[in-house]
């Protein structure tokens, strides 16, 4: 396989007695998309939550590009390319969508208010953000709804615009928490074609938490299978609907 | 309009309120100027805390350390007016980034509770330390401001530096919502969590806020201690954040020139009501109520809807 990427290893996380995620190692690879499925309080979204340093690892550690990501902030690991979508529409509900993705962008170059001060830091971010969201309106099918308030759109188009935000950091590796949810079966099957058009096109791993099987297993090159906090299985798509304990703890028996 | 346009139209209005005092000749106006300008700054200062979604109840006491630091710098260690106001405006924006450190990683309504623990401290402290603060007399005899030789005593005089004081606080605080800091204190407010995930090292930001914030009022409570001349605690327990909160939700807490609005309406009003004291707290609180009810984004937000229906009129 190719150059690793993100490597987690002996991950844990304790809530009292609450191990949500208990033990956890898996690595992904330059190029491709892992999916992560398992039951509701799997501990999918607490691994996001570990992996971009909302809170701190109770023990393991997590390694972005060969570099430690422990003790790091969410805004740091933001800023080396390590960058998640949420599981509703997050969006700034009152500003327009350009204005949305321009921050997107922007606010990468002024992470730290002391940043400011340095000369032209400022004035050549504010110009590539421009650049940037114009480029990401075209790409992401928002350029027709650019002046419109992000809190008018339609709820899809509100998860399109918040994956288009996450975009505009140019992430090297995006963290999708089920992009799918609320979605209607046409803005799922829009969400899929973007999703893909963003490796292909873009260049970027994605790691795709999704309940949406047929999506996870059409687009994945592997999936990983989560059930108490623990790895039960990472595989290929085709193995992992095959697997026995994926079938009893998560897809059901009759899940063809 | 330009910037340079607006920046010259921002002068012309501080120009032209700058004769006024000279036009009307009338001491008591001009004193209710001075107190317009000063609360002005004030809650322009608590503005930028409302935008951070955080609402701070030790803006009190951060305005009496101003006056007393100021006062207490010019009577014990001779030092000048400029060295005395700004080393105490100082002084505090200091002590506002070593509590905020702290503060700051708490949200929402403990937050207000620490704040507002925080400034009843300070004012105890006012109190209790008799020897450096003067206790409940507080301190008499505040000099008046000079430089080499020249010291302001009349009315005329004061509403200048006041007048000088709310424009640079207006002007700070109206560069600073148009600039991308502007767009961070804001997006800080909507959604914090999007917000870090973008990049945006959140505590750094708001403790920023909250230093620049505390600044301001410093400067505001040290020129209000030298107008006048006289610095009590009292005058710098909990009601204060509570009026500076309360003229920003009256005029209007989504563009600076709402806060401005705020002070110029409710201001003069105790100056008016001095002899009816007793219904000054009910006149606040049938105003609130009414702006709450009617007007949540008050008055600028009432004149913005009426100046949009009226270009929007034919549609």
């Amino acid at each position: 396989m190719s150059e690793v990427v993100l490597e987690v290893a002996g991950l844990t996380k304790a809530f009292g007695g609450l191990r949500a995620v208990s033990d956890l190692s898996f690595s992904t690879f330059r190029g491709e998309i892992l999916g992560i499925i398992g039951p509701n309080g799997s501990g999918k979204t607490t691994l996001f939550n570990l992996i971009t340093g909302v809170f701190p690892a109770t023990s393991g550690s997590v390694r972005f590009r060969g570099n430690p990501m422990s003790g790091l902030q969410t805004d740091a690991i933001a800023r080396l390319g390590l960058v998640r979508t949420f599981q509703s529409a997050t969006v700034f509900k009152h500003e327009p969508v350009y204005e949305n993705i321009r921050r997107g962008s922007m606010f990468g170059c002024i992470g730290n208010p002391a940043w400011f001060f340095r000369r032209g830091r400022v004035a050549a971010g504010a110009s590539k953000a421009r650049t940037t969201a114009e480029d990401l309106l075209e790409f992401s099918g928002l350029a027709d709804v650019a002046g419109t308030l992000a809190g008018n759109l339609p709820y899809g188009k509100q998860k399109m615009l918040g994956v288009a935000i996450a975009l505009a950091q140019h992430p090297l590796q995006l963290l999708m928490d089920e992009p799918a949810a609320g979605l209607n079966p046409s803005e799922t099957e829009a969400m899929g074609e973007f999703i893909a058009q963003i490796r292909s096109k873009r260049g970027i791993d994605v790691i795709l938490v999704e309940h949406d099987m047929r999506m996870v297993t059409s687009m994945c090159d592997r999936i990983l299978a989560l059930n108490y906090g623990k790895v039960i299985a990472i595989d290929v798509p085709a193995k992992i609907v095959a697997h026995p304990e994926v079938i009893e703890a998560y897809l059901g028996a009759d899940f063809e | 309009m330009t910037p340079m346009k607006s920046l010259l139209k921002f002068l012309a209005i501080i120009a032209a309120l700058a004769v006024l005092p000279f036009l009307l000749r009338s001491p008591f106006l001009t004193h209710i100027g001075v107190m317009i300008c000063l609360y002005t700054a004030l809650a322009l200062s608590m503005n930028l805390m409302l935008r951070i979604g955080q609402i701070s109840f030790a803006h009190g006491a951060f305005m009496g350390l101003g006056a007393y630091g100021s006062a207490l710098l010019m009577m014990r260690l001779g030092l000048p007016f400029p060295l005395a106001f700004f080393g105490a405006a100082l002084a505090v924006t200091l002590l506002a980034w070593l509590v905020g450190l702290v503060f700051l990683r708490i949200r929402g309504v403990y937050f207000v509770l620490l704040t507002f623990a925080f400034g009843e401290i300070i004012v105890l402290t006012f109190i209790e330390w008799v020897s450096l603060f003067g206790g409940s007399g507080g301190l008499a005899g505040v000099p008046r401001p000079g430089w080499f030789g020249h010291e302001i005593q009349s009315r005329d005089g004061f509403y200048l530096l006041a007048l000088a004081l709310a424009a640079f606080a207006y002007a700070s605080v109206h560069a600073i919502y148009r600039s991308e800091l502007g767009a961070v204190i804001t997006s800080l407010d909507e959604n914090e969590a999007l917000t870090r995930s973008l990049g945006i090292d959140s505590r750094r930001y708001r403790l920023l806020t909250f230093c620049f914030s505390a600044f301001l009022a410093g400067l505001s409570g040290a020129l209000y201690g030298h107008y006048l001349t006289l610095v009590t605690p009292e005058d710098y327990g909990f009601g204060v954040p509570v009026n500076l909160v309360v003229l920003n939700v009256i005029g209007g807490v989504a563009h600076p020139i709402g806060t401005v609005l705020g002070a110029l309406l409710l201001v003069p009003l105790p100056e008016f009501l001095r002899d009816a004291k007793q219904y000054q707290v009910l006149l606040y609180g049938i105003l609130l109520i009414f702006f709450l009810l009617f007007m949540p984004d008050g008055l600028y937000g009432a004149i913005n809807r009426f100046r949009r229906g009226e270009k929007g009129g034919t549609q």
